[in-house]
């Protein structure tokens, strides 16, 4: 009987079990998680931020995908920039500009 | 929006005609209420004149591509009843496939508690039919709902019925760490068997604080109003059964504890 349950209690834990919900951040998070623990490749470095006085920090993430890089890192540095409107003049707000700019060829 | 649950891993039990009963006579009362078929057999489904097996779409559908998601889909997949505020959504027997196809995966057994979710406001209440299977659509429904209804016939062996159904909600109860209030409900009441009258008596003994302290008798009219495919209070609104049911219903709705 306490096999059988034992089973049974198994199946009703994965079956009720809240998986994340959006694939993509789903994807984020396990990069962050990894990069933020080590230091970033020498031709990221130049990107990278430390922790300062905003409690922000720029971590440079690979992207998993390498088709349409171009038009990827576009399409990522227009989002950058919507997100980087939210926050106060700062030495993280110029650099992110300044990367983003890059980027965009401007 | 209440769901209410209405299961027994014993099969012919008056599962599907407690739930068009009650859903009749909360419709009666004016209140909004979604019937849903989780049985690929699609009693529920036929009740009301659809084919399970010619429906383009039915719960089976929002297991896939999260389509839980999308409201409007499911607002589609709705199919009317016999009343104006009672809708249904319908099983087709592309259910009795599910098992195979999702339950290595995880949460599947959350589908149908986030289709509801999207619906809270469409509805007062929803009344969910199950199979007589412990599967992965009972567990969806046993997690949706805040109330379960065990309807148990009065006879000897479905005595066994009840108690693995018991047995399964209180594992899925501390998989899901809350408590889900049950009522055992007596049905096919016959008092003119010896198998009704003791099986009761042996219930109540078991059972006591759960134990709806009536039955529901047998009673033709509530298959009379199977065949017309109406709800059994628009057959004969006095009839014994659907008297028996309004004092179920007084006592779920807590009108009456
Ligand atoms: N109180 C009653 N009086 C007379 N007949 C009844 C009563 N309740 C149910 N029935 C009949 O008994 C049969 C089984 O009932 P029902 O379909 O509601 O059971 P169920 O538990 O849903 O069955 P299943 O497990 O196959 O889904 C049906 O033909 C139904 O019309
Ligand atoms: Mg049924």
């Amino acid at each position: 009987m306490s096999g059988n349950t034992d089973v049974l209690m198994g199946y009703f834990d994965s079956l009720l079990t809240t998986v994340d919900e959006d694939p993509r951040k789903a994807i984020v998070s396990d990069l962050l998680a990894g990069a933020a623990a080590q230091a970033p490749e020498e031709e990221y470095k130049p990107v990278a931020t430390d922790t300062i006085a905003l409690g922000m920090r720029v971590i440079p993430l690979k992207p998993p995908l390498k088709v349409n890089a171009v038009a990827i890192n576009r399409i990522t540095a227009l989002r950058l920039l919507h997100v980087v409107q939210t926050i106060p003049p700062s030495r993280l707000k110029l650099h992110v500009l300044s990367c983003c700019a890059g980027v965009l060829d401007v | 929006m209440k769901i209410w649950s209405i299961s027994n891993q014993k099969g012919g039990v008056g599962k599907t005609t407690s739930v068009v009963s009650l859903g009749g006579l909360l419709a009666d009362q004016g209140h909004r209420v979604l019937l849903v078929d989780l049985d690929p057999h699609g009693s529920l489904t036929s009740y009301f004149g659809q084919d399970p097996d010619g429906l383009e779409r039915s719960l089976y559908h929002l297991f896939f591509e999260q389509r839980w998601r999308n409201v409007d889909y499911i607002r589609d997949t709705l199919k009317p009843t016999s009343l104006p505020n009672v809708s249904m959504l319908p099983a087709t027997t592309s259910l009795a496939t599910l098992e195979r196809q999702v339950s290595g995966q995880d949460g599947m057994g959350l589908v149908l508690a986030r289709s509801l979710a999207q619906l809270w406001d469409d509805y007062d209440y929803a009344l969910l039919d199950t199979p007589p299977i412990l599967g992965v659509l009972l567990v969806n429904a046993l997690a949706a709902c805040q109330q379960l209804v065990i309807p148990t016939q009065t006879e000897h062996l479905a005595l066994k019925g009840l108690e693995r159904m018991v047995h399964t909600l209180k594992m899925v109860m501390k998989s899901q760490k809350r408590e889900l209030p049950y009522t055992i409900v007596p049905t096919l009441f016959d008092r003119r068997t010896s198998a009704s009258l003791t099986s009761l008596k042996e219930m109540r003994r078991t059972y006591q604080g759960a134990l709806w302290d009536e039955a529901i008798p047998v009673d033709t009219r509530l298959r009379d109003a199977s065949h017309e495919g109406i709800f059994p209070h628009q057959l004969d609104p006095n009839t014994r059964g659907v008297r028996a049911y309004r004092h179920l219903l007084a006592q779920l709705s807590g009108e009456k504890r």
